[in-house]
């Protein structure tokens, strides 16, 4: 399990990332995220919510309801031209830490 | 299932109601029970089931943190907005309401007594002429003259005093919330009180002509005695004139609560509305005035009518009050 300390900077990377295709809702993407992960990070429900809070704020993503299904109307998320070009960011930025926190860490340490 | 929304309910207890975390708690409801639905199909115990999805429900002060950045901008609208109110609201101190409430309940005993004596003043020269003769009458006619200045003296003290409190009828006012509460208490309390006074001040007022009726039902040679018929006179003028001080008491001190309260008469919307139509009325009234004495004077004296021109008065004054009524009328519509 990954501590959600080291990985916070990326909650809104993988959320967008699982957007970039189609629109989802809350519990698919969480789902998709322990799927991807193997079981190795399980976003919290507090965490996903305050990053779809965020991201639209910063209109990165839009909220629209789904229709009705077994009475419960969903809240979708699509992600927007700004949130692909902040995803693409987001990534390059990644490469770079990569890159750099590569270099500080010895293989085979362990 | 009702394990997850009281949980939930319990987590948003410290937030505020708003449209956002509404919607917010119903979405991760919503999650929740997907998760919840997916881990029974599963094959998990119920208590297995509510164990994880509240294990990975998180911390609800990273939604706090993340809504409080969204709620901020609102939040400034409304206080910039309750900051502009405060301009005009005059906050109230408990010192300020205490001396109030001290001064004003002194001045309406001033003008309750004050009527109290007006309506008694005529029973001293009924009583003089009825006993001692016209001749005499005089003294009686005194004696009322010096209750009547007693009187005047006292509405005049009442309504000067008063005076100083005048905002409290014209502004909004802002009470610290301790001291409403100690209000609506006291109001509560008074309410009980004051239907008693107003039924006992009405009841006295509908009996007071009843020994007056007595006296004009038994043979009129008491009339010619004289002093029966007095007597049930001064009877009803003094019962009549208990009942008005209760009213006016009572009436003054109910009025106090609903000033300090802003209800009633004394509400926001009507303070704010009286302030609009007041500036009219007064403007109404600087020319209808003069026009009036204009008319009676030139009435009374091109015509000699002195005797019948004094009819202007009560006439214009009901027309001024009218005019004022439909100048209110049609402000309050506006609004």
């Amino acid at each position: 399990m990954i501590s959600s300390d080291v990985i916070r900077g990326y909650n809104d990377t993988i959320i967008l990332y699982l957007l970039l295709d189609n629109p989802s809702y809350g519990y698919e993407i969480s789902k998709e995220i322990k799927k991807l992960s193997e079981g190795k990070y399980i976003m919290k429900e507090t965490t996903l919510y305050s990053a779809f809070t965020r991201l639209e704020k910063n209109k990165y993503i839009e909220s629209f309801y789904g229709e009705v299904t077994q009475g419960k109307r969903r809240t979708y998320y699509r992600i927007t031209d700004a949130g692909q070009s902040y995803y693409r960011e987001k990534c390059e930025e990644w490469m770079l830490t990569k890159e750099v926190v590569d270099k500080f860490v010895k293989e085979g340490v362990l | 299932m009702e394990t997850i929304k009281i949980y939930l309910e319990n987590m948003f207890g410290r937030l505020p109601e708003t449209t956002e975390t509404q919607r917010l708690k119903e979405d991760l409801l919503t999650t929740m029970e997907d998760k919840y639905n997916e881990l029974k199909s599963e094959g998990k115990s119920e208590n297995e089931a509510i164990g994880v999805v509240i294990s990975e429900f998180g911390n609800i002060d990273e939604l706090i943190q993340e809504l409080g950045i969204e709620m901020e901008k609102p939040e400034k609208a409304v206080t910039e907005r309750e900051a502009k109110v405060t301009e005009l609201t005059h906050v109230l101190t408990e010192e300020e309401v205490g001396k109030y409430i001290q001064d004003s309940k002194r001045y309406n005993l001033c003008t309750a007594i004050g009527v109290f004596l007006c309506i008694l003043s005529p029973i001293s020269p009924i009583f003089t002429i009825a006993k001692f003769g016209e001749n005499r009458g005089m003294i009686g006619f005194v004696v009322t003259l010096f209750l009547v200045a007693i009187a005047v003296g006292l509405f005049i003290y009442g309504g000067v005093s008063q005076e100083k409190y005048q905002y409290l009828r014209q502004e909004c006012l802002e009470l610290p919330k301790q001291l409403e509460i100690k209000l609506r208490k006291g109001q509560e309390a008074f309410r009980s009180k004051y239907i008693s006074a107003l039924i006992s001040g009405v009841l006295l007022c509908i009996i007071s002509p009843i020994p007056l009726l007595m006296w004009g039902i038994r043979d009129m040679e008491y009339l010619s005695r004289g002093i029966s018929g007095i007597r049930s006179v001064c009877i009803s003028l003094a019962i009549a004139a208990v009942a008005v001080f209760i009213l006016v008491y009572f009436g003054t001190a109910k009025e106090r609560y609903s000033l300090l309260l802003q209800t009633g008469e004394y509400t926001i919307e009507r303070k704010q509305r009286n302030k609009k139509t007041q500036k009219l009325t007064e403007s109404i009234g600087a020319v209808y005035w003069p026009v009036v004495v204009a008319i009676y004077l030139f009435w009374s004296f091109t015509r000699d009518a002195w005797s019948s021109s004094w009819l202007i008065w009560p006439i214009a004054g009901v027309l001024f009050a009218a005019i004022s009524g439909i100048i209110q009328a049609i402000k309050g519509k506006d609004e």
